[in-house]
């Protein structure tokens, strides 16, 4: 039987169990568990359609029947941005799984194996930073057609290098503490000690990460369906509402675009917060 | 005892010492540039559909469809291609325009300008007020938890949420700015593009504050500053000279990125405002597949970024001593 | 009667404590010390006994939201009054610290030069021209025969010993009546060591200068000063001349700590004091030594000594005639 020191294992646990509420962080934490209830659960509790037109009752404010009022062919707002919120969050998830899971993955491996791997790595990484990520996206729709998966896949391929820069100079830290040497002593297999200790106790780093993630891609892939790349028309999603009421926004009928941008940079702003909260504490840990 | 020995201060020593370092940037910075415009061309390449029906018509016969391809220089492999292109683009040929049927560089050279005006002023926006707000909020601890909140606000405004909001409120129910173009003569040009560079600004100026204030902080705390004070020296004084200077290394980092990736945020606000410039133009040609243009504006956007990086990396080998005898890497 | 430098009367210090919500914690409690010009006085403890946090009162550094009740005197004049422009006064011109860890307490994006004259160039003490000079000078007389290419130089550039000798300059600059030394030769390797507290002691004779210097090193305070004061978990246990309390020593704790160096001539067993160096926000009632002290009765448990006049020194024990001197002669 190994001997396998504890004293590397699950270092991160004793910081949460030292654990004090964070008023902010409930709060933001409330916040975002609602946005994402409210994604889910959108299309259900809309009041009307969300593709249901009225042209008879176009641009109109805010009213009793129209709580948000409604767009420029008459649709209800409140109903398309809760119908909305589906993509709008399905879009940064996917990207952020994606992105968060490539990213620990290739960090994990620079920071385990160094040398060749990491200086290949990190050169391609260096040629992926170099591209914007509205740019990858452009280029994206440009090849295959504009549309959800465009954007989503393109914006996944640029958050990698991120990810995997924050990953790989935590992993680093952790291979070099001498429980990783005292593993490898006892026979452990690489693949073991990366998977069970190196990413357990990156992981705290890793949601934090994700969650600062979620985030910056919600104000991109809001951007791409801005521009016209993302998802398509008649589609609802926050960001092509804020595009569509652009031309009612210069007759003065701010309804559309304000109340989409708004609902955005709440969904940021409360994701932004819980990010950093998370990952203070993971830095507080060590 | 000493670090300095005579056999490495020789002049040949410390030039190399110096000068390796920069070539190793700008080897560095043109590899990166090199690298990433091949993968785009390769990728615009690998588009499907066939550009080749477009120029000869659906009822070519095999031999006009032969001809065509060969004209377009696209029976070649795409190293080639990529080389000729290369070619051509370092002499400021970027091929025809398949929308516009003109010159791409006689479609860009009019627009750049737009939008490096555009970006300018963005960029001294970002610069002054995100400097100025994160070391006030770093060093008088009173302000800093305000100063955090709107930073946390301001970082989460995406540039087309902020052009919405500032053109509903500025442009349309205030009537102070225009709501579209890019106006002409100087003067005119600031009125028209104060919104789009407010927009485009928002929030870097958020981010570049937030480093700011996170490095005035840290360098404030320093031992260094410490013995600053314990000599007597006035707070203004101590600000000046050892914090403010100290913090500016990651904070002319941040900034320096920050502007380098401005060109690319530049595409929402023009495309917002209705500013005709590089990046309105990118944006119009993705669904017109006007591949040329596509390329060209991509790799403008990349060869920048890449530049402006490189002359980060070298501005820091000046600043900071350290770097220097570390041969740039601290 | 030699005239009274810096007079420490009865000062206690309460820090905030680490997270929002706790109370304060006391880390000097009651201390009283004076420095005559051109006096050298020991101060002598171990980590948390709160000597460099003296050094800081006298400074006027406590940190933000430190208490301090208590005088703290100089020249007569109370500093605790004093606004922003007397402080920054007082020590530009009166008082200069030397820290321990030099390369820390350097700007690295500074000449040598530049550094060294900035304090006496901001105070307008000297104009810029003279101010060079006098740096020049000083950096010969501490030993650096190169002052020209060193002052021209970046701290990164020069090794511990230097930097630290560069520090004992910059606290000469602006010929300051009393110099606070806190651990300056911590950091530094050992060989270095005496070098820089010899150059140290010959500057404070040479000007005479008054100086506090800090330490954990008994035998290096016994050495470089003229009395000595020994501290302990914030307070001060022992006072008096270099000659009365290292070769006989009245408290416990001095006692103690003679005894646990390391021997040159004999091989034998290190006897370590048992336990832990307290801080003062530890204690709980009565001597702070009680739980570590071999001589201790029921009412060191529940009274507090205060300092008394024993054996041509001052001492705060209930039982300094019992203490065990120690069995040789130092080195």
């Amino acid at each position: 039987m190994t001997a396998v020191p504890v004293s590397g294992v699950r270092l991160a646990r004793i910081s949460t169990a030292a654990r004090r509420i964070d008023p902010i962080l409930a709060t933001a934490g409330v916040v975002c568990a609602l946005l994402v209830l409210l994604a889910i659960a959108g299309p259900w509790i809309a009041p009307f359609p969300p593709n249901q037109t009225d042209v008879l009752a176009a641009s109109q404010g805010p009213s009793a029947t129209h709580l948000l009022g409604t767009d420029s062919i008459g649709r209800d707002i409140l109903s398309r941005l809760l119908a909305g919120a589906r993509l709008s969050f399905l879009g940064p998830g996917i990207i952020v799984v994606l992105s968060t899971t490539l990213g620990t993955l290739f960090g994990i491996a620079c920071a385990w194996w160094g040398g060749f791997v990491d200086s290949m790595l990190t050169k391609a990484f260096n040629v992926l930073f170099a591209i914007p990520g509205i740019l990858m996206a452009l280029v994206a729709a440009a090849v295959f057609g504009a549309g959800f998966w465009a954007a989503v896949l393109s914006l996944s391929l640029v958050y990698v290098p991120y990810v995997a820069r924050v990953i790989r100079s935590a992993a680093l830290q952790e291979r070099r503490r001498p429980y990783v040497e005292a593993c490898q002593l006892a026979g452990m297999s690489g693949l073991r000690i990366c998977s069970r200790h190196v990413f357990g106790n990156v992981q705290p780093v890793v949601v934090a990460q994700a969650t600062v993630g979620f985030g910056s891609a919600l104000m991109d892939f809001g951007a791409a369906s801005f521009l016209g790349i993302g998802v398509q028309p008649p589609q609802a999603e926050w960001g092509l509402m804020v595009s569509d009421g652009r031309t009612e926004l210069l007759n003065g009928a701010l309804q559309q675009s304000l109340s989409a941008g708004a609902l955005i940079v709440l969904s940021v702003v409360a994701f932004n917060v819980l990010g950093e909260r998370l990952s203070d504490r993971t830095g507080a840990g060590r | 005892m000493d670090s300095a020995t005579t056999s490495q201060n020789t002049v040949f020593a410390r030039a190399v010492r110096v000068g390796w370092p920069i070539v190793r940037i700008i080897s560095g910075a043109g590899g990166t540039a090199l690298v990433t415009s091949f993968v785009t061309f390769a990728a615009l390449a690998f588009t499907p559909g066939d550009p080749v029906s477009r120029v000869v018509g659906e009822r070519a016969t095999d031999e006009q469809r032969a001809a065509a391809r060969h004209a377009l220089g696209l029976d070649q492999p795409i190293p080639i291609r990529f080389l000729r292109w290369l070619g051509n683009a370092l002499h400021g040929d970027f091929g025809r325009s398949i929308t516009y049927r003109q010159d791409v560089s006689s479609l860009i050279a009019p627009r750049i300008s737009t939008t490096l005006f555009l970006v300018v002023m963005a960029a001294v926006i970002i610069v002054v007020v995100g400097v100025a707000l994160g070391a006030f909020g770093g060093w008088h601890g009173r302000w800093r938890p305000i100063i955090s909140a709107m930073i946390g606000v301001g970082i989460s405004i995406p540039s087309f949420v902020a052009a919405s909001v500032l053109i509903g409120t500025f442009a349309v129910e205030l009537g102070w700015f225009p709501t579209y173009g890019a106006g002409q003569g100087f003067l005119d040009r600031i009125h028209h593009l104060t919104l789009p560079s407010i927009a485009l600004s928002l929030a870097w100026t958020a981010y570049v504050a937030q480093i700011t204030m996170a490095s005035v902080r840290e360098e404030a705390g320093r031992e260094h500053v410490e013995t600053a004070v314990g000599r007597g020296l006035k707070p203004s004084l101590v600000f000046r000279r050892h914090v403010l200077r100290n913090a500016s290394l990651p904070v002319l980092t941040a900034s320096g990125l920050t502007v380098a990736g401005l060109v690319a945020g530049a595409v929402v606000v023009e495309t917002a405002f209705g500013v005709d410039g590089i990046g309105s133009l990118l944006v119009k040609s993705v669904p017109n597949k006007d591949y040329p243009v596509v390329m060209a504006i991509s790799m403008l956007i990349v060869v920048i970024f890449v530049t402006v990086a490189a002359l980060l990396d070298l501005a820091q080998m000046v600043l900071d001593p350290r770097a220097r005898a570390a041969g740039g890497r601290r | 009667m030699k005239h009274a430098l810096l007079e420490i009367d009865g000062l206690s210090v309460d820090l905030l404590g680490r997270q929002r919500g706790d109370g304060l914690r006391r880390v000097i409690h009651d201390v009283s010390l004076t420095v005559a010009s051109g006096e050298s006085v020991g101060l002598v403890g171990e980590s948390g006994s709160g000597k460099s946090m003296t050094t800081k009162a006298v400074m006027g550094l406590l940190p933000r939201g430190a208490r301090a009740n208590g005088a703290l005197r100089y020249h007569g004049q109370d500093i605790s009054g004093y606004n922003r422009k007397e402080l920054s006064a007082y020590r530009a011109k009166q008082i200069a610290m030397i820290y321990q860890d030099p390369r820390a307490h350097t700007n690295p994006l500074v000449k040598i030069g530049d550094f060294l004259i900035e304090g006496v160039v901001a105070a307008k003490l000297m104009s810029r021209a003279d101010a060079r000079e006098r740096a020049h000078d000083l950096l010969q007389s501490v030993g650096i025969t190169d002052a020209g290419r060193r002052m021209v130089q970046y701290p990164h550039e020069l090794s511990g010993g230097l930097l630290q000798r560069v520090m004992i300059v910059m606290a000469l600059m602006s010929s300051p009546s009393l110099i606070l030394a806190d651990e300056p030769t911590t950091a530094l390797d050992v060989t270095v060591q005496s070098e820089v507290v010899a150059i140290l002691a010959e500057q404070i004779r040479d000007r005479s200068l008054g100086m506090l210097f800090i330490t954990h090193d008994l035998d290096l305070a016994a050495a470089i000063s003229d009395s000595l004061a020994v501290m302990y978990a914030g307070a001060i246990v022992e006072n008096g001349s270099v000659k009365a309390i290292y070769d006989s020593p009245r408290h416990p704790y001095t006692a103690g700590l003679l005894a646990s160096r390391p021997s040159l001539h004999e091989v034998k067993r290190l006897q370590a004091i048992p336990g832990r160096p307290l801080s003062a926000f530890e204690v709980a009632g009565g001597c702070a030594f009680a739980s570590r002290c071999p001589l201790a009765s029921q009412r060191c448990l529940d009274e507090r000594p205060v300092m008394r006049e024993v054996d041509g020194r001052e001492v705060a024990c209930h039982h300094p005639q019992n203490v065990e001197l120690p069995t040789r002669r130092p080195a």
